[in-house]
């Protein structure tokens, strides 16, 4: 006999939000540093002048 | 300057260790709630989360008011990491918030609450913040507008903060500490803290990865180099 007034289960509902939460924190950490590294990357390529001789 | 980068990881790195933590204590140590049993377990992310958001708008509002003031690129881009993170918790609390609210209303939503109404009219006005801010490609005049947008978005935080006081409709009133038992008080505030650090660290990252977007804006156009046995049209 369960007493009255009280919400029995639930537990999908409550791995539904903590799954929800660890998904988008991590999804957003990812694409923060992948956004950063790209540029990153982009900016360690060397910019040449012209007239300056290439390699090789 | 090489320290900040490492500040930042530390707090991401604290940040990630307390969430792992406060999340097992909230789902596995923490008794379930006297009435909600153990739906209740959803409030250990939802009021964190929530209280985040407004912090970080809050910190936004600050970093706005003296991008303003000072004109320094600085301040706006920490302007962007910290709405950034605010909308991220501002979505996950309003899905949280749903997931609540199912077991425990009946519902999923309802526009007749004015709590839900002006946490997502929020979502929408710091959406708006980032949406105008792309629309703007010049560096100066964008960080005004960024500024000045999320200054007029600010109005809704304390409306989202103060309107259950004001206005009684489906949505509790704050718990204060006293009126929590102790075994749900530890959860919570180890995932506020949790949350809390890993917003510095998504902002310091937010606010990086702005600084190098617009150095690369800045750069001149790269040469065009001339590739061996290929004429280049000038």
């Amino acid at each position: 006999m369960q007493p009255e007034g009280v919400i029995i289960g639930g537990w999908n509902y409550v791995i539904a939000a903590y799954a929800v939460t660890a998904v988008v924190l991590a999804a957003y950490a990812w694409s923060v540093r992948s956004r950063l590294s790209k540029l990153q990357s982009r900016n360690r390529q060397p910019v040449r002048e012209p007239g300056e001789p290439t390699n090789g | 300057m090489a320290g900040r980068p490492r500040i930042s990881s530390l707090s991401g790195l604290l940040g990630l260790v307390l969430l792992l933590i406060g999340s097992w204590i909230g789902l596995v140590v923490a008794p379930p709630e006297r009435h909600m049993g153990d739906v209740a377990r959803i409030l250990y992310v939802h009021v964190p989360c929530a209280w985040n958001s407004l912090l970080a708008y809050t910190i936004a509002f600050g970093f706005a008011i003296a991008s303003l003031w000072t004109r320094r690129a600085r301040w706006d881009h920490l302007t962007v990491g910290a709405v950034e993170i605010g909308l991220v918790l501002n979505g996950l609390l309003l899905v949280q918030g749903m997931l609540f609210a199912r077991p425990t209303w009946g519902i999923w939503w309802t526009w007749g609450d004015v709590r839900l109404v002006f946490s997502f009219l929020l979502f929408l006005l710091f959406a708006g913040v980032l949406a105008l801010r792309a629309m703007v490609d010049d560096p100066a005049r964008r960080g005004a507008w960024t500024a000045i947008a999320t200054i007029v978005a600010f109005v809704d935080v304390p409306l989202v903060y103060f309107c259950v006081r004001w206005w009684r409709t489906l949505h509790q009133m704050q718990s204060t500490p006293e009126t929590m038992s102790a075994g749900i008080k530890l959860p919570m505030r180890i995932n506020a803290f949790a949350i809390l650090f890993l917003a510095c660290w998504f902002i310091a990252r937010r606010a990086e990865l702005e600084r190098r977007r617009q150095e690369v804006d800045e750069a001149p156009e790269p040469a065009r180099i001339p590739v061996a046995g290929r004429r280049v049209e000038t």
